[in-house]
């Protein structure tokens, strides 16, 4: 099949009617999360993870998709109009958004996040159908030890990237895995850290645990302290940017959109990381660098495109390797396990319908943020409004009860709580849980392809350093691991963390 | 207690538990690895790396240190602790109660117990949301909700 076949294939799947109001759904669940602060896309996709199982495997992906690419979309309104970000990758919106609004340009600010995020999330779209068939016809060749080697990789990169302590994270990374082993073990068949409790043969379920991570403990969190929203515009006037605005935009959005694209695709990167470098970047080539903080349109721009195209550059890895870039793709991955679907380069082959259908189902997705984003901006500034005291018990709710849907087992509530309060405690303590959530879902992979590679080798390990795509990976890895540990860059590292905080 | 150190002591026990785990379950041979290798593996991994947080503790300025106490100034604890009591007395009871009781009773507990919410939006928000529930899980995906004791 060529591509136009391909396009076909996607659209004919995209524009099933169920399809697209699960779409709908989608973007606008996504849309709502991150307008409302206080929850994820993370914990958001896995407390609604047991509504997919009574729909088909595509549908409950475009929807979760959906729910992701367009928490991208509300996380802007929430950070320009109230000074609040939505969700991380908005953070940096906010600097320049919301002096914008102080100055009654809130109209052009949402107007520019809006259709940069469009084009941006377009051109990733092109980026991904583009890259993804022909990076799966080269990861055919991967081999157990290719295999390895990069989900090592990933988990390098994704802690390199972390905010806080790289040693913090490796270690959750390594927790995660520990996670990961309880249950059957998938090549001999003995239990192991089942405790002779038979709901725990089948292992711990990905959605209690980001449930409790992402959800209950986002939710303990919050409660600690008092939540003041105070939504600076009470009507938004004049959305669509002016000429001068298009201007100062055109190239923030080109440039925010490549970077985005480009981090989004490397495991570890993702939207935060896209729409801080693209600040950077617009900053440091600006010929008035000094207006950045005080309201500059560039700022908005620029890394509402990146983390939009970095958004849809994460499927890259995750569609085409079976290895998710970050903990949204990690849910992901596990949403697909759940239905039976093995991500990796013979998806593309084996399920066409589901590869090409959720890409031409995002810029379905697309379309309809810009027309919920622009039209309907007066309804998420009331929404804006709802009191915290609201909104969590119903989230709460929500989780709990999904939770227990997924096996009709109480352990799954006990699983979540315990979990919940883990995650409560590892962020207060300063560990991420991030990097645990990925190597959970990775363990399976990363535990058979190490010990097929042992096999293979007779027990060597220079089988990772001898075939070059695995030595390239480790190579790689290595020499992240070096340079974290070197004076300079975790000076820098520091800086950086240190600035996430006070924006935060 | 420094904070560091503690969080750094736990994940030290936790790492040792799984080593200890991984030599129990069989670690196999490097030509044949059993259950317990990558147990063993990421269990010294995650010991090492937790030494190393509790040495870096040792190392840094005592007067930038964060002691466990600090975690909690000034924030309102007492009402994460009730709604993790809540969470698990729901779930002790939700098979027994069944789904509407045991939602309710959460629900308006901590909309009027907890957040002082008006009487009106504690009955009306948590009877829609139920509902809505009921109908989705029920109707459209088929899956049941436990009835309790009392049948419904």
């Amino acid at each position: 099949m060529d591509f136009a076949d391909n396009l076909f294939t996607g659209l004919a799947v995209a524009f099933q009617p169920h399809n697209l109001l699960f779409c709908f759904i989608g973007v606008l669940i996504g849309t709502l999360i991150g307008v409302l602060p206080g929850l994820g896309p993370v914990g958001a996709m896995s407390i609604l993870l047991p509504v997919t199982f009574g729909i088909s495997p595509v549908t409950a992906i475009i929807m979760l998709s959906g729910i992701y690419y367009g928490a991208q979309y509300g996380g802007s309104t929430t950070s320009i109009l109230v000074g609040i970000p939505g969700e991380a990758a908005s953070v940096v919106t906010m600097l320049d958004g919301h002096q914008m609004a102080l100055k009654g340009r809130a109209g052009p600010a949402l107007g520019i996040a809006a259709f940069g995020s469009f084009i941006a999330g377009t051109l990733g779209i092109i980026g991904l159908m583009l890259l993804a068939p022909p990076l799966a016809a080269v990861a055919l060749r991967f081999g157990p030890p290719e295999y390895f080697a990069l989900m090592i990789m990933g988990l390098i990169i994704l802690t390199y990237l972390a905010q806080k302590s790289m040693v913090k994270s490796l270690m959750m990374a390594g927790v995660g895995i520990l996670i990961g082993m309880v249950g059957l073990d998938t090549m001999t068949g003995m239990p192991r850290f089942t405790f002779d409790v038979p709901d725990l043969i089948d292992g711990v379920g990905i959605a209690p645990l980001a449930m409790g991570l992402f959800g209950v403990s986002e939710i303990l969190l919050n409660v600690e302290q008092t939540i003041k929203q105070s939504v600076v515009v009470k009507q938004v006037k004049n959305l669509l940017p002016s000429k001068q605005d298009w201007k100062d935009s055109a190239m923030p959005i080109a440039r925010g959109s490549i970077a985005g694209f480009f981090l989004g695709i490397l495991p570890g990167g993702g939207a935060v990381l896209a729409s801080f470098i693209s600040y950077g970047i617009e900053k440091r080539m600006s010929k008035h660098p000094e207006t950045f903080g005080h309201g500059a349109i560039a700022g908005v721009a620029g890394p509402e495109s990146a983390n939009n195209a970095a958004a849809q550059a994460a499927f890259i890895p995750l569609l085409t390797l079976g290895v998710p870039a970050n903990a949204v793709m990690g849910i992901l991955l596990g949403a697909l396990l759940i239905h039976g679907i093995t991500p990796g380069p013979m998806m593309i082959q084996k399920n066409p319908e589901l590869f090409w259908g959720t890409v031409t189902s995002m810029y379905v997705g697309n379309l309809m943020l810009l027309v919920l984003n622009l039209p309907l901006i007066g309804l998420w500034v009331r929404l804006l409004k709802v009191q915290y005291a609201v909104l969590f018990p119903l989230i709460l709710f929500i989780a709990l009860i999904g939770a227990y849907v997924i096996n009709g087992s109480e352990m799954d509530l006990y699983l979540m709580l315990f979990f919940g309060v883990i995650g409560y405690l590892m962020r207060k303590f300063d560990y991420e849980p991030a990097p645990l959530i990925l190597a959970f879902v990775l363990t399976n992979i990363l535990e058979d392809s190490l010990r097929q590679s042992l096999i293979i080798s007779g027990g060597s390990m220079s089988i990772f350093v001898t075939r070059p795509i695995a030595a390239g990976f480790l190579f790689v890895s290595l020499v992240l691991l070096i340079t974290a540990v070197m004076p300079s860059i975790r000076k820098k590292r520091s800086a950086l963390a240190a600035t996430a905080d006070e924006n935060a | 207690m420094n904070a560091e150190r503690t969080g750094g002591l736990f994940w030290l026990l936790f790492g040792c538990a799984a080593i200890y785990g991984g030599l129990d379950l069989e670690l196999g041979t490097m030509q044949q690895p059993g259950s317990g290798f990558l147990t063993f593996v990421a269990g010294s991994f995650v010991t090492c790396m937790a030494s190393l947080i509790i040495i870096q503790s040792y190392r840094a300025d005592p007067a930038v240190a964060v002691r466990i106490a600090d975690l909690w100034k000034g924030k309102k604890w007492k009402r994460a602790v009730a709604i993790t009591i809540l969470i698990a007395l729901f779930i002790l009871s939700f098979e027994t109660l069944g789904f509407f009781l045991c939602s309710l009773a959460l629900l308006i507990i901590i909309m009027r117990w907890l957040e002082g919410l008006s009487w009106t939006l504690c009955l009306l928000v948590p009877s829609i949301a139920i509902g809505t529930t009921y109908v989705v899980f029920k109707f459209f995906m088929k899956i049941s909700l436990p009835a309790g004791m009392f049948g419904f």
